[in-house]
């Protein structure tokens, strides 16, 4: 597949700290990638760096296998951090800025300003929109020309949740196009949905990168009962391959690897003499993944 | 791009409030202190300051009022600058794909503009007041002196660049301002007390602010002007009543800083992350 995006070594350091260390990954054409991160994790420093709008201490980046970084953000609609616009002027206006900037057509305004649902308001002024509305008209404006890759830098912020499910429909509208999409988030639920591939960064280091399925397939989760509970937690306690993630009184949950099923899980129990009285597989959700690699994995260097 | 340049500085600079409010009041201030000046009846021991305001003297004396509210104009320079960074649209610009030369040219068109207002302003102005006040007297000369139009274009180029570094350096609004104004009175002042007189003229606010000498007052009222004296039109022949170097070599020394105030607020806009 066609490389849109590769990263070599992105270090950033602003003054004694260190924001990204070393970073390396590549994205393919019609991937949907999520940058995940606790804040502070690098992802809108990485975002920046990719764009042009901060230099990086060391390490290259290179879009579209093009050494040139001229006229390249013209086929990269973006999205970082809040939406920037004149707030004097109205959304027709904000949005013919972007198209002049771009060398796309004015004709394009009223179709992108209708995809977020703010067609209505065109005519008022920027600084009269709620934050939601605000941050519509800046995924207006991603859409804006004919970009190949779109960066979406917690597109979500201050939507309500009939706002997070449109933006998750216009994301997977837009990947449908063949769009590359590069979409930092915390909300994991979210980019479960519309990732096909993440990146996960801890401390300006990545822990962890690859396909959403993949990931998510490596471990399943299981919560058990038993009538006697203490035996149980012993037993689990010790089992190789098996990580406790949350005990109450009437059950535990935990993830075993993948090479484990919940029978030889089973089988294991009754023959050490705990017999389980109900066994329920959990799908393992990505939420639960970022929030263990998060909180046990150390660096990786890629 | 230098269409699309244009487009975009004309959507973003003429809806600003802040920069119709500041032409508004630069011009309604100059407008009323040339009116009020071109009206004044002075008679001291029978001399009149009326003649100033006749061709060819009109040109110095509008040219000069002008240059008292450059200093206006160098104040929304830096607001239009430092808007940007507030509302981090420049950043938002750079994401859209403009290059960070393309968003200081824009400034620099917008700053031609300006400066290509305020000596329309003077000229329709000096025209206006020159006709009324020389009552057909004096309208052969009334290209003699001309010079000062684009000179003041110039000098108001030369603030507005001035102002471009000051707002691409701090960023913010009011420390932008406070610096700009400091540096006219009373950093640079000083600075010019300090270094040999030889160098002290040749300091960008003192040549900027050379370009639109006050007018010979004693020497038009007596009918001894510099300028008829000299006999030329010619530009270079041309020396202001309180200076000494020609007015063409100032204004080739304006010029000079012009570029190299544009090349100072490139080389901040290049290393700047955004």
């Amino acid at each position: 597949m066609e490389n849109i995006l590769k990263v070599e070594g992105l270090t950033k350091w602003f003054g004694k700290t260190q924001a990204i260390n070393d970073l390396s990954f590549r994205i393919e054409r019609g991937q949907v990638v999520g940058i995940l991160g606790p804040n502070g994790s690098g992802k809108t420093t990485t975002l920046s760096i990719i764009l042009g709008l901060k230099y990086p201490s060391s390490g290259t980046y290179r879009w579209f296998n093009d050494s040139s970084t001229k006229k390249i953000n013209k086929r990269i609609g973006s999205l970082i951090e809040v939406p920037f616009f004149y707030p004097y002027l109205t959304l027709t206006q904000n949005l013919e800025i972007v198209t002049k900037a771009r060398g796309s057509g004015f004709n394009q305004i009223s179709a992108a300003l209708d995809t977020v649902g703010l067609l209505s308001r065109e005519k008022s002024k920027f600084y009269a929109l709620s934050l939601g509305m605000k941050q519509r008209l800046a995924i207006a404006s991603a859409l804006l020309g004919n970009t190949e890759v779109l960066v979406l830098d917690e597109p979500t912020n201050g939507l309500d949740p009939e706002g997070i499910a449109d933006v998750r429909n216009i994301i997977k509208m837009q990947s449908q196009l063949g769009k590359t999409i590069i979409l930092a988030s915390h909300i994991l639920d979210e980019v479960e949905k519309v990732c096909t591939h993440t990146v996960i960064l801890k401390n300006g280091n990545i822990i962890s990168k690859g396909n959403v399925a993949q990931l998510l397939s490596k471990k399943q989760m299981i919560s058990i009962s038993a009538s006697n509970m203490n035996g149980l937690l012993e037993l689990l306690q010790n089992f190789v391959g098996v990580e406790i993630l949350e005990k109450s009184e009437e059950s535990v949950t935990v993830s075993i690897k993948e090479d484990i099923s919940s029978a030889t899980l089973n089988e294991e129990l009754v023959k050490q003499g705990v017999v389980p009285s109900s066994i329920t597989l959990h799908k393992a959700s990505l939420e639960t993944e970022f929030l263990e690699l998060i909180k046990h994995n150390q660096p990786k260097n890629h | 791009m230098l269409k699309a340049l244009l487009n975009i500085e004309r959507i973003k600079t003429l809806h600003s409030p802040t920069f119709r409010a500041i032409i508004i009041l630069h011009a309604a201030l100059f407008l009323l202190v040339s009116l009020i000046g071109a009206n004044l009846h002075l008679n001291i021991q029978g001399i009149t300051i009326e003649k100033l305001f006749q061709f060819p003297h009109i040109w110095n004396t509008i040219a000069w009022i002008a240059s008292w509210f450059n200093l206006i104009l160098g104040v929304l320079a830096i607001m239009l600058v430092t808007n940007e960074f507030q509302y981090r649209t420049f950043r938002k610009q750079l994401i859209d794909g403009l290059s960070r030369n393309q968003l200081l040219y824009g400034k620099l068109l917008v700053f031609i503009t300006i400066s290509a207002y305020a000596m329309l302003l003077v000229l329709i102005c000096g025209i206006i007041i020159g006709v009324v006040k020389s009552n057909g007297n004096g309208l052969a000369n009334i290209t003699q002196g001309l010079e000062f139009v684009p000179i003041l274009f110039l000098q108001t180029f030369g603030y507005l660049m001035l102002a471009l570094l000051f707002g691409a350096l701090f960023q913010n609004t009011a420390l932008s301002i406070v610096a700009y104004i400091l540096y006219f009175f009373p950093i640079e002042p000083i600075i010019r007390t300090i270094i040999p007189e030889i160098a002290a003229q040749y300091m960008p606010v003192k040549v900027i602010a050379n370009l639109t000498p006050m007018p010979d007052f004693a020497g038009i009222l007596m009918g001894d002007m510099i300028q008829i004296n000299s006999g030329a039109n010619n530009l270079s022949g041309l020396i202001t009543a309180n200076q000494s170097t020609p007015i063409f070599i100032t204004a080739l020394i304006a010029f000079a800083y012009c570029i190299l105030l544009a090349l100072g607020s490139k080389a901040i806009f290049h290393k700047k992350n955004f």
